[in-house]
C-alpha cells in the first residue's frame, strides 16, 4: 500500500520536473524568437534543467523502496550521482555564464 | 503509469527536435554570413585590412559556437528525461558521456571566445596607443 503510494508519488514528481524542463525549453525558444542574446536563452535552460532535476533527484529518492537486487541498486545509485553532477554542472556554469553577461553590461 | 512515461518520451523527442533546430539554422546563418564575407573580400580587398578579415571570419565562426552550445543544452536536457523511463545501464553511460563532452566542448568555447575578446582588447588598446 505505501509501496504503491510512493511508487505514484515519484512517478508524478518525476514527471512534473520533465514538464518543468520542457517549459523551460519552450521559453528558451520563444527568447530566441523574439531576438533575445543567445546567452539569455542558454540561461532560461539551464534554470529549467536545474529546477527540473531538482524534482528529479526528489523522486528518485523516493523509488528508493521499491529496489530489488544489486543491479537496481546500481543503477540507482548511478541515476543518482550522475543527476547530482550535472545539477552541479549547470548550476557552475550559471554562475560563469551570468557573471560574464554581467561584464558585458557593465563595459 | 504508462501515459506519464509517455509524457515525457515526447518531451524529450521535443526538446531533440529543438536542438536539431537550433543546429540547423546556425548553421544555415553560418554559411551564410561565410559567403557574404566572401563575396566582399573578393570585391574590395583594397579596403580591408587583414585584422578586420580576420576579426570578421572569427566572429562567425565564435557565433556558431555559442549556438551549439545552446543546442547542446537541449540535447543534454532530453537526455535527463530519457533517464526516467526505466534507465538501462547503457542509457546511462550515454548520458555520462554526452555530459563529459558537452562540457569539454564548452569549455573550449569559452577559452576560444575569451582569447578572441582578449586579442581585440590589446588590438584597440595598441591602436589608441599609436593614435595619440
Amino acid at each position: 500500500m505505501t509501496d504503491a503510494a510512493l511508487a505514484w508519488g515519484s512517478l508524478l514528481i518525476e514527471t512534473a520536473g520533465a514538464l518543468v524542463i520542457g517549459w523551460y525549453g519552450l521559453r528558451a525558444l520563444a527568447a530566441l524568437a523574439s531576438r533575445a542574446p543567445i546567452e539569455a536563452a542558454r540561461l532560461l535552460m539551464i534554470e529549467g534543467v536545474v529546477t527540473g532535476l531538482s524534482l528529479k533527484l526528489a523522486a528518485t529518492l523516493l523509488k528508493t523502496t521499491e529496489l530489488g537486487g544489486w543491479d537496481a541498486i546500481g543503477r540507482f545509485a548511478a541515476v543518482f550521482a550522475l543527476r547530482t553532477l550535472i545539477k552541479q554542472l549547470f548550476v557552475w556554469e550559471r554562475g560563469r555564464l551570468s557573471a560574464r553577461t554581467q561584464e558585458v553590461a557593465n563595459t | 503509469m504508462d501515459i506519464f512515461k509517455q509524457i515525457t518520451l515526447w518531451l524529450a523527442s521535443g526538446t531533440e527536435l529543438a536542438a536539431a533546430l537550433v543546429i540547423a539554422l546556425a548553421t544555415i546563418e553560418a554559411v551564410v554570413r561565410a559567403v557574404a564575407l566572401f563575396l566582399n573580400r573578393s570585391v574590395r580587398t583594397p579596403n580591408l585590412s587583414d585584422h578586420a578579415g580576420h576579426d570578421a571570419k572569427e566572429e562567425v565562426r565564435l557565433k556558431l559556437g555559442r549556438w551549439l552550445a545552446l543546442a547542446l543544452e537541449f540535447e543534454l536536457a532530453a537526455d535527463i528525461l530519457r533517464t526516467a523511463v526505466a534507465p538501462t545501464w547503457n542509457e546511462i553511460g550515454q548520458l555520462a558521456a554526452i555530459a563529459v563532452l558537452r562540457t569539454a566542448l564548452n569549455f573550449f568555447l569559452q577559452r576560444e571566445i575569451d582569447q578572441a575578446e582578449a586579442r581585440a582588447a590589446k588590438r584597440v588598446a595598441g591602436g589608441r596607443a599609436g593614435g595619440a
